[in-house]
């Protein structure tokens, strides 16, 4: 006779009964408005994710224009599904309703954070009260949901950035992450530039472009393992600018259209100069920036674990769920790659030359013909 | 085991990274991350068992020369404050079916607890949506009280 385990707890069991209530829910969310906008689907685009392509179907062209003007096109093939199908729903008017509140019992700490995970990963799903949208992710589909009451509401730095979230949790599981920090390149080789706000990543980056290096992001990058090398993927054709007296604005990027992001500019590579970003390489080593006090930058090896510190817990942060994906993948990056405290000086200028004449001189790794 | 030596068990909601001679910790729901080093590692790893604080020094002690008790028990004290070390549930097998407290290294490094916050604000403010509207994270917005 077949018996079924008893819980040891029972709150415990029917918190989680009420949790996969709350799963269902929202499935039941995605799949209805899924359904309510396919007649009304105005806009169709692919766009890269590392080596895979995820598409972009929505309901509002002007949404959409906004939500995928920093993303990298990528062509679909037709024998090829999608990784992920992200759909875009905005406005309340009819035929569409007002996307609902949260209202999902708290059965979980991470409901504090109006995230909802659900345990076997299948459902991943946050709630913005101040602009009544919902980001909803069925791994099981590879469909992914940004309801918006009014897309007049997507704040700027939502379309600099976009679905960062959804790429992140729907790359649990496979050889991909998305990590925060900016990646250079030069000599078909990459370093990924890491460190928190203000450690001068964003900087470093420009001055790199001034100095006729390429970039693969200033801000979040995909890293792969799934070759013999690790690789940096780019993920947003864009780059914030601090305007700052003390580091011009690229002459490469100065005549740019730009566009405002609290106190920073952003601007697309793709209007600034062909090439300017490289949409892969070979990831070669992981620089933790530091502002120094010394005046000459300068180069110092570092311990795995301090590396992990770097990247691991901005990154984590940042983006939010699935963490152990996140800090697994972040741990297999700084176990396998050399690590460098990157300690930088006045210059941003020598900064980038130092850089340069590294990655020429590469240590590291064969070069990627 | 003693009343007020309770089992202690690692809190299996930290997500973790274990290298040689460090442990790096993320507290995910509060925004912390910690690192363990020295003998710190060791009592790591003899807390994936549910056990009590008493039972895993004098194991370490008759391990290592030179083991420092009071520094033991003071890591000890500081894993339980930032909740690295929990009281056992229940649940917990008892003694007679742990398996023994893993070898630890051959010389004793003095324990070390370090506790990183500086991300903490953000994830106090909810860093997925609290956020200041033009620029987005990190930057928190300008009506928010600071946390300190």
């Amino acid at each position: 006779m077949r018996t079924e385990p008893v819980p040891r707890d029972p709150s415990a069991a029917a918190a989680a009964v009420s949790h996969d209530r709350s799963t269902a829910w929202l499935l039941d969310v995605l799949a209805d408005a899924v359904a309510g906008m396919q007649t009304s689907l105005c806009w169709f685009s692919a766009h890269a994710l590392g080596d895979r392509v995820f598409t972009v179907a929505a309901n509002d062209a002007s949404a959409a224009a906004l939500l995928t003007r920093c993303l990298l096109p990528a062509n679909l093939q037709p024998a090829v599904a999608p990784h992920l199908r992200v759909f875009v729903c905005a406005g309340s008017a009819a035929p569409f309703v007002r996307p609902p509140a949260w209202n999902l019992p708290r059965t979980d700490l991470r409901h504090l954070e109006n995230l909802h995970l659900d345990p076997a990963g299948r459902v991943s799903a946050s709630y913005d009260p101040a602009r009544r949208c919902w980001m909803i992710l069925d791994l099981s589909t590879r469909r992914a949901l940004l309801w918006i009451a009014d897309a007049g509401d997507l704040p700027v730095w939502e379309t600099v950035a976009p679905f960062r979230q959804f790429l992140q949790w729907s790359l649990a599981g496979t050889a991909l992450s998305v990590v925060h920090g900016g990646a250079v390149v030069h000599a078909r080789h990459a370093v990924l530039l890491v460190g928190p706000s203000g450690s001068g990543k964003s900087t470093t980056v420009a001055a790199c472009l001034q100095a006729g290096l390429g970039a693969c992001g200033d801000d979040l990058v995909v890293v792969d393992r799934s070759a013999r090398d690790w690789r940096v993927h780019a993920l947003h054709d864009s780059i914030k600018l601090l305007p700052n007296p003390a580091v011009a604005i690229p002459s490469r990027l100065r005549d740019a259209p730009w566009g405002a992001c609290g106190d920073k500019r952003f601007v697309r590579y793709s209007d600034a100069a062909p090439g300017l970003l490289v949409r892969t390489a070979p990831l070669r080593a992981l620089l933790h920036c530091r502002v120094a006090k010394n005046p000459a930058s300068r180069l110092v090896p570092v311990a795995p674990a301090e590396m992990l510190k770097a990247i691991g817990p901005p990154t984590v942060f940042f983006l939010r769920g699935r963490e152990a994906h996140i800090l697994g993948e972040v741990s297999a990056l700084v176990r396998t790659l050399p690590g460098l405290r990157l300690e930088l000086g006045g210059d941003p200028a020598e900064a980038a030359a130092l850089l340069k004449n590294w990655l020429e001189n590469c240590p590291y790794g064969e070069r990627d013909a | 085991m003693m009343a007020d030596d309770p089992l202690l068990r690692i809190n299996t909601r930290l997500a973790a990274e274990e290298f040689e001679e460090e442990i790096v910790l993320l507290d995910v729901v509060r925004g912390l991350y910690f690192s363990l080093g020295g003998a710190a590692v060791d009592l790591w790893r003899a807390f994936g068992e549910a056990r009590a604080a008493l039972e895993v020094v004098d194991a370490l002690c008759a391990r290592q020369a030179g083991a420092d008790r009071a520094a033991l028990m003071n890591a000890i004290d500081g894993m339980r404050d930032h909740q690295l070390l929990l009281p056992a549930a229940s649940g917990d097998p008892d003694s007679g079916a742990r398996p023994p407290i893993p070898a630890a290294a051959g010389i004793f490094l003095p324990p070390v607890v370090e506790a990183f916050s500086d991300l903490a604000d953000l994830i106090a403010i909810d860093p997925v949506h609290e956020v200041d509207a033009a620029t987005g994270w990190p930057v928190r917005p300008a009506h928010f009280p600071d946390a300190d």
